[in-house]
């Protein structure tokens, strides 16, 4: 099935055109990212967020970014190292015109309504991007290429720049970045230290950091990465081996004390990574070992959720009000029972076939349980409501730092699970399957028993995290069961990388983790996937923490 | 390796419990909720939850949207304080409404909180805000039981300015039955729990007033073609067809209607949810004769039109859904309270004790709102409450207003 | 897999078939008589409740029908990229939707500038022609995006890359056009039923069932006669040797995507012509069915594609009155998916070349 030495004869070859051209070509993709940024209303509603309190907006920064972006890449792409002044030249013609082409769009918005096809080209955004310049006004039209110009000489700067200072500027701006982007999380924590009773009024503003210490940040990071780099250049490996061992404990210990020293939201959003990471460990073995696309996967944690709630809830459609921890169980077996059902028909069929043909399932098991049919038993749209929380000790779990334990508690389970499984015998037959199915039958490996038994396993801990779920919400609506959830769990794979332990874990902080703080931009979260999905495809295709331990040290390094 | 975690578990609920009772004086305030100090120069922070992503979407953006407006109207600032709305997404499920009002509950700032748009999120999200003395109004979610008077004691601190189900549907089923002196009645739900609610309780209240129900449909929000599922309610030849779904469902079915052999006289009766211009859109030139349940006081008829005017110059289109309006009596409300009960000192900062501001909200009386006047009962009802049915008189977009499209016809 | 046979005329067949079959043949056995059972039990439950007359069921044909056209036009997009490649255009729906919104477009300029009403009959084809631009723009830059960096390996990249797509073509599309409900404007003569065998149907039905029937023909005659079908037929055969004899394979990719989005151009615009309002999610929904009726007829198979589709318009129409009304089942028509999502499984399941069948048996797929 390799196509390698035919096809890269229609391989396309790109031109070669003028450097000026180029950086023109490149400043011009920059404008039109910023353009589309703001027609999309990413602008106007970024534009409420501080970064710097009363200085800089998350939507400048993004538009700063893209003009640095446009000017880095315009100094940087010659044969060999260029003089400084054609750095800046170029940095600056890319900023130029990534400006100009804003501008462009403010005069157009200014003087033609865009309003009846474009709903975002609103007086809103005009006033944004005139940056406090009167409307109209020729200020207010040439700050922007100019603004642009400077920024793309700072990027062409940064570019020629040798890269100890390079990563020494990214780790400070980063920073600042992180911090004010996330200020609830740290002020959180620092509203938790007992000695600084509220030192968060002059770190943080109500909107982001305050500007002297966002300066400090900026510093700090710079000099933090600095003393870093000379710190790992002078120890021996061995020592930094160790060291690294240690920032892994140090990681454990974050893990398990984290709600401690943040608030119940922090929490709650942490509950959230662990729930994603136990449904992803499922589909894990699924499609990252097995290789089986499932985008029916929200049937599996659907069944676990209505298990528990129709076995804890104490309403009027419950079939039994006991623990949590037996029905738990039963809720793993019956997720697991499904899994066997539906796996044993749909599982002949391969690639996208399969991916297909398990979204229906899905869709089919969702459509079911809202429907007026079934509702006399599962409560169709109204949900079951009213179940019971999980009780340990005589103490309930209720509030998300504890349910946060129970969660982690799973995943931890699960993953072991999943680890043993992995370097297990049918571990192997999975891998084998996945790389080449006709091979590995040749090899005597059964391939519908070991698919069924992945597609089983999967679906028990798609089971487990929806017991969570049921236990953690308190109600279940059939309204929680989309197909976006199946997608969700399969781009939490394809981000950290299919296969990986680890990597479920980067997934779902990258995926559900951060839109989860970033909750108000809550309008742009699924564009956002979109664009790390493809993203990722071009530049990482084996995830953030792939999962073999070549290229594991590679991204390590 | 487990009993680390457990005990760990225990340790955090422990924690987490012994935040009890919080009576609290700060300045010139003393509260038994705690008081949040403004300091001057910053803003009055109010939060927001509603559906903006998800299936949902256009509804809870509108809702926001109209209570910036409200924030706008007033000139931005309360007592000198300039109010800032945080909006957060809740989606439309229950773990969105938990998740977004923990995160709203993490802000001390918060004072009151706006939403969610769906009963579900309210569920569990208005306990969670009221555990640390944030009262919610609530824009979109209409379940009876959050006002109920045996709810539990996490929805003292819920108040909604949208009117509940019961007392839409039984308008509804009454103008039915004794103004038009329909007996025979259909009803379609697209299966959220808001339409579904509402049509059960019609078909209660339609019921109990001697009317028979022929047919109870329901459609999925997706579907395009529902000339199979109108052809069903057909063969049951009902005289009226009740169907409070969103937008683009009754474009679909006013538009079909007609299609279907046996529905020319049937009449239908939508719900409030398409009160807005983009149904005139969505149904075309069918559009003139269909009813709709909406808010009827005379405040709405005069101030609804200003409101679309100015929401379409803020954001480049009309309000979509037809909630933004209560998006707008919240902020109002809540903005009333806050300035009833705000105190400040010598220094100009404000101060604003939580229960005060809690009580405040609940004594809303009379307040002249723009789906009419909002007066709170003791379970946090605090909607105008008063319906009537509209009917649309034209199929130009641009000539939506109540008042004369659609016109007000009942009582 | 060894295929189950169908009829046991000779008298050792049944015993054969035990002797080769595999506990999953059994399995998969029972499903099929189950599901066939279900069915015949809810068919005769059905046609005896008798709550529909002869006239409804010929009503429900015809809505079957209209529906089933447009399945059958995304379909055709599906079948011929999967057909030379072998994969899914997960985001084919939302190219749909684009050349929809391309089409609303035009028709509004055309509006502006008097033509709508000028030359009712010259703007239907200016409309399609936006549309199908508006689809084949959108459908090369998905190719050049999710399918070409891809072509050299086998991965799911292209899968996970097109699934990316469709959710920026979404919510970009959202964020750029907003949410409302759009309108689409319907020209003159389009506005009016006429009487068929005594039904009222309206025009926009039969112009989107024939529209439907024109685009096949031409398709069909584009890939049997022209020398671009002979080399796009040579590249689905095999690629490697297709490349060998010259044929640029790069080039009829492009030109496979280009046809293909032209077709979801032509969907998105004679769909909104018919159901008269569109939404920027509208493509994802349709085009799920609209590859549910590729697979139903036969991937790779435009005559199957058309078949396809008609024939899940019709279950979808028909179904919840044969099937599920005789299970007397509340609310039938909510459970309007579960047919269309089911006979996407079944076919998978039980017949994955389709109902005309092609040469993509389970092994290549």
């Amino acid at each position: 099935m390799s196509f390698n030495a035919v096809t890269s004869s229609f391989k396309v070859t790109r031109r070669r055109k003028t450097p000026l051209a180029e950086t023109l070509q490149v400043g011009a993709l920059a404008g039109f990212a910023a353009i589309g940024f703001a027609l999309i209303g990413a602008y106007v509603a970024m534009d409420k967020r501080h970064v710097v309190e009363d200085t800089l907006t998350l939507s400048q920064i993004a538009f700063a970014l893209m003009a640095i972006a446009a000017g880095y890449v315009a100094g940087r792409d010659r044969q060999g190292r260029p003089s400084g002044t054609r750095v800046v030249v170029h940095g600056a013609v890319a900023g130029l015109t990534a400006g100009l082409c804003v501008s462009a769009l403010v005069l157009l918005m200014g003087s033609v309504s865009l309003r009846a096809t474009l709903v975002a080209a609103s007086p809103m955004l005009i006033k944004a991007l005139s940056l406090g310049a009167p409307i109209g006004s020729l200020q207010a039209l040439v700050q922007l290429p100019a603004l642009g110009a400077l920024l793309g000489v700072i990027g062409g700067l940064f570019a020629a720049m040798p890269s100890r200072y390079r990563r020494a500027l990214t780790y400070g701006f980063a920073f600042v970045l992180i911090a004010g982007l996330f200020r609830d999380v740290f002020v959180s924590v620092l509203d938790n230290l007992p000695d600084l009773n509220g030192p968060d009024w002059e770190v943080f503003g109500p909107g982001g950091l305050n500007r002297g210490s966002a300066l400090l940040l900026l510093v700090g990071g710079a000099l933090f990465c600095l003393v870093r780099d000379r710190w790992n250049a002078q120890i021996d490996p061995a020592r930094r081996a160790r060291s690294s061992k240690a920032g892994l404990a140090l990681l454990l210990v974050g893990v398990l004390v984290l709600p401690l020293v943040t608030n119940d939201f922090v929490a709650q959003v942490a509950m959230l990574v662990a729930l994603y990471m136990l449904m992803g460990m499922g589909l894990n073995i699924e499609l990252g070992l097995a290789g089986l696309v499932d985008l029916g996967f929200v049937a599996f944690f659907a069944v676990g959720a209505y298990t528990v709630a129709l076995m804890c809830s104490s309403g009027p459609l419950a079939v039994a009000d006991v623990s949590f921890w037996v029905a738990l169980p039963v809720a793993v077996v019956l997720a697991a029972g499904a899994g066997m059902l539906f796996g044993l028909p749909v599982l002949r069929v391969r690639g996208d076939y399969l991916a297909m043909a398990t979204l229906g399932l899905g869709e089919i098991i969702r459509v079911l349980v809202l429907s007026d049919a079934l509702a006399p038993y599962l409560g169709g749209s109204q949900g079951i409501i009213e179940i019971d929380h999980p009780r340990i000790f005589g103490v309930s779990l209720q509030s998300p730092a504890a349910l946060y334990y129970l969660a982690l508690a799973l995943a931890g389970v699960v993953a072991f699970i999943s680890w043993r499984l992995q370097h297990a015998r049918i571990g192997r037959a999975w891998l084998a399957m996945r790389e080449d199915e006709d091979v590995a039958q040749a090899l005597g490996i059964d391939p519908v028993a070991s698919k069924l038994l992945a597609y089983t396993i999967g679906a028990a801990f798609a089971g487990a995290a929806g017991a969570v779920f049921a236990a953690l919400v308190g109600s279940v609506y059939p309204h929680s069961f989309q197909l976006l959830v199946s997608i969700n769990v399969l781009a939490i794979l394809v981000i950290g990388g299919l296969g990986s332990l680890p990597g479920v874990l980067v997934g779902a902080i990258v995926l559900i983790g951060l839109p989860e703080l970033l909750r108000e931009f809550g309008e742009f979260r699924y564009l956002f996937y979109g664009i790390a999905l493809v993203a990722m495809m071009h530049v990482r295709a084996e995830g953030l923490w792939p999962a073999t331990t070549q290229t594991q040290e590679n991204a390590r390094a | 390796m487990n009993k680390v975690f457990f005990s760990a578990a225990t340790l955090a609920a422990v924690l987490l419990a012994a935040s009890g009772s919080r009576a609290e004086t700060l300045g010139p305030v003393t509260d038994a909720l705690g008081v949040v100090k403004i300091t001057k120069g910053q803003p009055i922070q109010i939060g927001g939850y509603s559906s903006q992503s998800g299936g949902d979407t256009n509804q809870g953006i509108d809702e926001l949207r109209g209570a910036e407006i409200a924030i706008k109207d007033a000139g931005g600032k309360v007592l000198g304080f300039p109010v800032k709305l945080l909006g957060e997404d809740a989606q439309c499920t229950a773990e969105g409404g938990q998740t977004a009002a923990t995160k709203l509950a993490g802000n001390k700032q918060i004072v009151a909180v706006l939403g969610p748009s769906c009963s579900s999120g309210a569920r569990v999200g208005a306990p969670i805000l009221w555990k640390l003395g944030i009262p919610s109004v609530a824009i979109g979610a209409t379940a009876p039981a959050l006002t109920a008077a045996d709810r539990p004691d996490g929805f003292k601190g819920f108040l909604r300015v949208v009117p509940n189900d019961l007392k839409s549907a039984a308008f509804t089923a009454s103008y039915a039955h004794d103004k038009l002196g329909v007996k025979t009645a259909a009803t379609i739900h697209d299966g959220s729990p808001y339409t579904e609610q509402l049509v059960r309780a019609f078909e209660k209240d339609f019921i109990a007033k001697g009317g028979t129900i022929v047919a109870s449909e329901a459609v999925s929000p997706t579907d395009t073609d529902l000339r199979p599922v109108l052809t069903r309610i057909a063969t049951k030849k009902p005289e009226l067809i009740f169907t409070p779904v969103f937008t683009s469902t009754v474009g679909f079915l006013m538009r079909q209607k007609d299609e279907v052999a046996g529905l020319a006289g049937t009449k239908v009766i939508g719900g409030e949810g398409v009160f807005s211009a983009n149904v005139i859109e969505a149904v075309g030139p069918k559009i003139i004769g269909f009813h709709i349940v909406g808010p009827s006081t005379d405040l709405f008829s005069e101030r609804f039109p200003v409101f679309v005017k100015n929401f379409t110059a803020e954001y480049g289109e009309a309000p979509i859904g037809g909630f933004s309006a209560y998006g707008y009596d919240a902020a109002l409300l809540t903005m009333a309270a806050i300035k009833e009960v705000g105190k400040t000192d010598a220094e100009g900062n404000l101060y604003i004790g939580r229960q005060a501001l809690h009580d405040a909200m609940m004594a809303t009386k009379a307040l002249p709102g723009l789906t009419g006047a909002l007066t709170c009962d003791t379970y946090g009802d605090c909607g105008a409450a008063t319906y009537a049915i509209w009917e649309f008189t034209s199929d130009d977009q641009s000539s939506f207003a109540p008042g004369t499209n659609p016109k007000r016809i009942f009582p | 897999m060894s295929e189950v046979p169908r009829s046991a005329t000779e008298p050792g067949a049944f015993s054969e078939w035990l002797r080769r079959s595999t506990w999953v043949d059994h399995v998969l056995l029972a499903i099929r008589i189950s599901v066939a059972a279900l069915v015949l039990v809810g068919l005769a439950g059905g046609l005896t409740a008798g709550t529909y007359s002869a006239a409804d069921f010929v009503s429900f044909t015809m809505f079957g029908l209209t529906i089933g056209s447009i399945y059958a036009l995304i379909a055709l997009g599906y079948t011929m990229v999967y057909g030379i490649l072998r994969m899914i255009n997960f985001a084919h729906g939302d190219v749909m939707m684009i050349g929809s919104f391309a089409g609303l477009f035009a028709a509004g300029a055309l509006n502006d500038a008097g033509l709508l009403n000028a030359l009712p009959l010259l703007a239907l084809p200016l409309v399609l022609a936006a549309g199908m631009a508006g689809g084949a723009t959108m459908s090369l830059i998905i190719e050049r995006i999710a399918y070409r960096p891809f072509l050299h390996v086998r991965s799911l990249a292209p899968l996970i890359c097109a699934i990316g797509m469709s959710f920026v073509l979404q919510y970009a599309a959202r964020g750029l056009f907003g949410t409302r409900n759009r309108a689409y404007p319907g020209f003159g003569w389009m506005e009016g039923t006429v009487s068929l065998f005594g039904l009222i149907v309206p025009i926009p039905q039969i112009v989107a069932f024939i529209a439907a029937l024109i685009v096949l023909a031409g398709l069909l005659a584009l890939v049997k006669l022209s020398p671009l079908g002979k080399a796009m037929r040579a590249v689905a055969e095999d690629r490697d040797a297709a490349a060998l004899v010259g044929i640029n394979v790069g080039a009829v990719i492009v030109a496979t995507f280009a046809i293909g989005g032209a077709m979801a151009g032509v969907a998105g615009v004679l769909y909104a012509l018919v159901f008269k309002q569109i939404t920027v999610f509208m493509g994802f929904a349709l085009g799920v069915k609209g590859f549910a009726a590729a697979i139903l007829g036969g991937i790779g198979n435009l005559g199957g594609a058309l078949l396809g589709g008609l024939v899940l318009g019709l279950a979808e129409a028909l179904g919840p009155a044969l099937v599920l009304e005789g299970f007397g089942l509340p609310a039938p028509y909510q459970l309007k998916d579960v047919i269309g999502y089911g006979m996407l499984v079944m076919i998978l399941i039980f017949r994955p070349q389709g109902l005309l069948g092609e040469r993509l048996a389970s092994k290549r797929a």
